[in-house]
């Protein structure tokens, strides 16, 4: 046996979508849960309730969780509405999920210049004339944005050539 | 959308989380007149607000669950390089 946090998300039917949830219900289906670490959210047209459950697998503890919350939820005086995404994973990797930033490590031109051990000047060239270089992933007023991934990527991949590039040596 | 502030009334853990979403990604904090959950609103209003244990052990399964339920609603955690 293992177990999984199981997430059971429901949504009204069309027609229903302005209704809500009482109060009153979903803090009741809270505290019914609870013994089983369950977190519900609730709004217009949806509800859902995360649990924790000891199964031997994530199709059963899928199965178990969600016939369990449906369950309790009518019980609590939950809408009865059906169920729509069902996912169950196990702790574990729920643990190392939550672990890992959901947003993008982002660096400016001077942080990729500085992985890259060039000039601010050289990653201008070579953003410019290096097919090979990553677009930024935005472009503000203040600057441009990189994946940090996609610049170190480059720079593990690009083969730098020694002195200086021939079109200044030939002006010079 | 107004907010409350986090006290005493969650976790040490829950209030370090929820500060940060309302400080930081435009969620709200709703104490319930009257007894019941506090209710966290996500800044995408189409999202479901969720509710917040007030008891709890704060690193165990439940508050795993909780943030997971923060990251589907589109809330960032952890924060991201400050």
């Amino acid at each position: 046996m293992e177990c999984y946090s199981v997430h059971v998300q429901t949504l009204a039917p069309a027609g229903a979508l302005h209704s809500v949830a009482e109060d009153a219900a979903a803090d009741k289906l809270m505290d019914m849960l609870a013994d089983y670490d369950g977190i519900v959210s609730a709004g217009a047209g949806q509800w859902g309730a995360t649990i924790s459950i000891e199964e031997p697998g994530p199709v059963r503890a899928a199965a178990v969780a969600a016939a369990l919350v449906e369950s309790l939820a009518a019980e609590a005086g939950m809408p009865q509405w059906p169920a729509v995404r069902i996912e169950a994973v196990r702790a574990d990797l729920l643990e190392e999920d939550n672990a890992r930033p959901t947003l993008p490590e982002l660096v400016s031109s001077p942080e990729a210049a500085e992985i890259l051990g060039v000039s601010a000047q050289r990653l201008h060239e070579l953003a410019a004339a290096n097919a090979a270089f990553p677009e930024p992933m935005y472009e503000l007023r203040a600057g441009k944005l990189w994946l940090r991934d996609a610049i170190e990527a480059f720079g593990q991949r690009w083969e730098r050539k020694p002195g200086r590039p021939r079109k200044a040596a030939a002006a010079g | 959308m107004e907010t409350d502030r986090p006290g005493g009334e969650i976790g040490k853990d829950y209030r370090e989380v929820v500060t940060h979403l309302i400080d930081s990604q435009g969620w709200a904090y709703l104490l319930p007149i009257g007894g019941g959950y506090p209710k966290l609103p996500p800044a995408d209003r189409s999202k479901p607000p969720i509710r917040v244990p007030m008891t709890g052990h704060t690193k165990g399964r439940r508050f795993r669950n909780w943030v997971a339920e923060i990251r589907r609603a589109g809330g960032h955690w952890p924060p991201g390089r400050q």
